[in-house]
């Protein structure tokens, strides 16, 4: 999801689409939810209060959130549900134990924010909202972050293999196509045009599928960026 | 071995998050329980991997299979090397072998001991057989080639060495009983000595290069009165030497016999020479036995003899070392001895008894009793004669079991 487009919902949302807020909310879950297993050095499911009121925060965060105020959306949602929990943990007498951590934090955030500091929570934020964006699209293939450890190839040889196999796949548009209709690798077929060994295509398949998402979203620069690591890796 | 992982966090879970990796790989790592990371950070762990399962599969793979076929050769070399023997059976007929056995009793190699023994098991393919079906196999070829029958018996003389620190409660006896069996199964007829010694006596006998029985022959006959020479001991097998130890028995007593008067020698000496060997046999051995044969052989007589007579005497002869005490008692208060011992024979039997004992155990006695006892023996012999009927009656009454014997050796001496 493009800036553009996070301003253009949020504006839609403050405008009382609430089909959309709903929508919002369940994209930014997992986001919300690490958030806040940081502030809480801890992690927190959907069942603890923190939770709750992290995502009490999230929902104002969304009637709030400005574009003009020269913060990414996903920051300054951190930056709200972060305040929200302290406030929490200041009612709940936590705080004490809790302060220390926070207390850097809140001088990192405040006191010393430098350009190069801005830029670096820009960056994160980017990633994160890439991340999320990436997590969304392989939702749809059943494909969890968790999974694609067990399907990464763990060679150099065999990962420049399975890259090439996905740079040869996008460039066949039709293929694409089917991938993202039939939610499935299409295997028969891309074999017919490529030749390559179905034990290799079976074997990674959900990591090509992941790969193929990151090429096709050029605007995730971030996540390139890995990939691009990998090629440079191996020609060295 | 600790991995450095450089990546992204892409999603954080309960007790995990999953990194994309520097170079575009997925992990799973375990996280901090107190410093959970937001999504979009870019972080470093340290994760514990085991070298084997995530390290680098090139390197490992080989020394895995190097491993697997150093621990497979191993065991090979360990599986064929040959067994341990926890046992030792030295056996001496005229053949002497030494069969070594495992823990369960089961052959794991037969050694001949001299050429005999090796023409007697040429052939013999023992390896890991029972002993009892070993031992079936060597009588029924003693039998085949003449060591064993029927009519002869010859005497077996068999060691228990036990190698190793075990228990041994009745094996021995069970050998003695296989070959018994087995002896009996063939029809032949032997006498059966069972020793039992540990693996230091079997080392002193390697040392001088004797077959275990040898060993022992040869440490009987060096108690004996005279020296002898290892070597003369060596090149000999059991028979051999036993018939010497007899030699030199039968020699000691002539040569004190014919000191004396010529008192009926023959039978005397024959006793002399068996009196001996039972003496040393027993001294030296934990069990001996003999089989009873069926049919009287010519060993068999002379020991009956002996024991009927050695009955008869029992009452003045106490154990040989106090021999010479009763002896000399005897000299010095003739007439008193007897009265303890059985009142209601006469004088003259009384003495006959008495004075016979030292006729027969001169060989053992030391030179000084023989000057007093030398008038005696001539006498006996009448005596003897005259009162055979008597001294009957008083076998009898006195040892039940020795009726006959008594009856024989009497006659013999006529």
């Amino acid at each position: 999801m493009k800036q553009e487009d996070i301003e253009h919902i949020i504006n839609e949302i403050q405008a009382g689409n609430e089909l959309q807020r709903e929508q919002l909310i369940q994209y930014y879950q997992p986001y919300i939810l690490s958030v806040v297993g940081k502030v809480c050095n801890k992690f927190k499911t959907w069942n603890d209060d923190e939770a709750s009121i992290a995502l009490i925060a999230f929902n104002r965060a969304i009637d709030t959130y400005d574009p003009q105020k020269g913060r990414t959306f996903l920051n300054y949602v951190y930056l709200i549900i972060h305040r929200e929990l302290i406030d929490f943990f200041r009612k709940e007498n936590h705080y004490q134990s809790l302060m220390k951590k926070g207390d850097k934090l809140l001088e990192a955030n405040h006191v010393k924010k430098s350009v190069k500091q801005y830029h670096q929570e820009q960056r994160i934020s980017n990633m994160a909202a890439e991340i999320i964006d990436l997590n969304d699209q392989l939702s749809q293939f059943y494909i969890r972050f968790e999974e694609l450890e067990a399907h990464s190839p763990k060679q150099k040889r065999t990962r420049k293999k399975v890259l090439d196999i996905a740079e040869e796949f996008i460039q066949r548009e039709t293929l694409v196509e089917q991938l993202f209709s039939r939610k499935q690798f299409p295997v028969k077929e891309f074999l017919t045009v490529a030749n390559y060994r179905v034990k290799t295509i079976e074997k990674y398949r959900k990591y090509i599928i992941a790969i193929i998402i990151i090429l096709l979203h050029p605007e995730w620069e971030n996540l390139h960026a890995f990939l691009r690591n990998k090629v440079r890796g191996e020609k060295k | 071995m600790k991995q450095k992982i450089k990546g992204v966090v892409m999603e954080v879970q309960e007790h995990q998050i999953v990194l994309m990796c520097d170079d575009g790989t997925f992990c799973n790592v375990p996280h901090d329980q107190h410093d959970i990371p937001a999504i979009g950070e870019y972080v470093t762990y340290r994760v514990k991997k085991s070298p084997l399962l995530l390290g680098n599969r090139k390197q490992v793979l080989p020394l895995v299979a190097l491993a697997a076929i150093l621990l497979f050769a191993i065991m090979s070399v360990s599986l064929f090397q040959p067994q341990q023997p926890a046992y030792l059976l030295a056996v001496d007929i005229n053949p002497s072998m030494e069969i070594s056995l495992d823990e369960d009793l089961h052959v794991i190699d037969i050694t001949g001991l001299n050429e005999d023994a090796n023409l007697v098991m040429k052939g013999l393919d023992v390896k890991g057989k029972d002993i009892e079906k070993v031992i079936n196999e060597i009588v029924v070829r003693l039998k085949n080639d003449k060591y064993l029958s029927a009519d002869t018996p010859a005497i077996i003389t068999a060691t228990w060495i036990e190698l190793q620190d075990h228990s041994i409660s009745n094996d021995s006896r069970s050998v003695e009983e296989i070959f018994n069996h087995s002896l009996g199964e063939n029809h032949v007829e032997a006498e059966m000595e069972v020793y039992v010694e540990n693996e230091h006596y079997y080392k002193k006998a390697k040392e001088v290069d004797l077959s275990v029985n040898s060993y022992r022959m040869y440490q009987e006959m060096s108690n004996g009165e005279e020296e002898v020479d290892i070597k003369d001991v060596q090149n000999k097998s059991l028979k051999e030497l036993r018939q010497i130890a007899e030699k030199e028995a039968e020699k000691a007593s002539e040569s004190k016999n014919s000191e004396r008067a010529k008192s009926s020698p023959s039978p005397d000496k024959e006793e002399a020479s068996k009196n001996k060997k039972e003496e040393t046999e027993n001294s030296s051995s934990k069990h001996n036995s003999s089989i009873s044969v069926p049919k009287k052989g010519q060993t068999k007589q002379p020991k009956k003899e002996k024991n009927g007579e050695g009955n008869k005497q029992n009452d003045e002869q106490a154990p040989s070392k106090e021999e010479k005490h009763n002896s000399d008692k005897e000299r010095n208060n003739e007439k008193s001895a007897p009265k303890k011992s059985n009142p209601p024979s006469n004088d003259q039997n009384k003495e006959k008894k008495m004075e016979k004992p030292p006729s027969n155990e001169k060989p053992e006695k030391k030179p000084d009793n023989q000057e007093q006892s030398d008038p005696k023996p001539p006498m006996n012999a009448e005596e003897k004669a005259a009162d055979k009927g008597k001294q009957e009656e008083k076998s009898t009454e006195k040892v039940p079991k020795d009726q006959g014997k008594g009856n024989d050796s009497n006659k013999r001496e006529d």
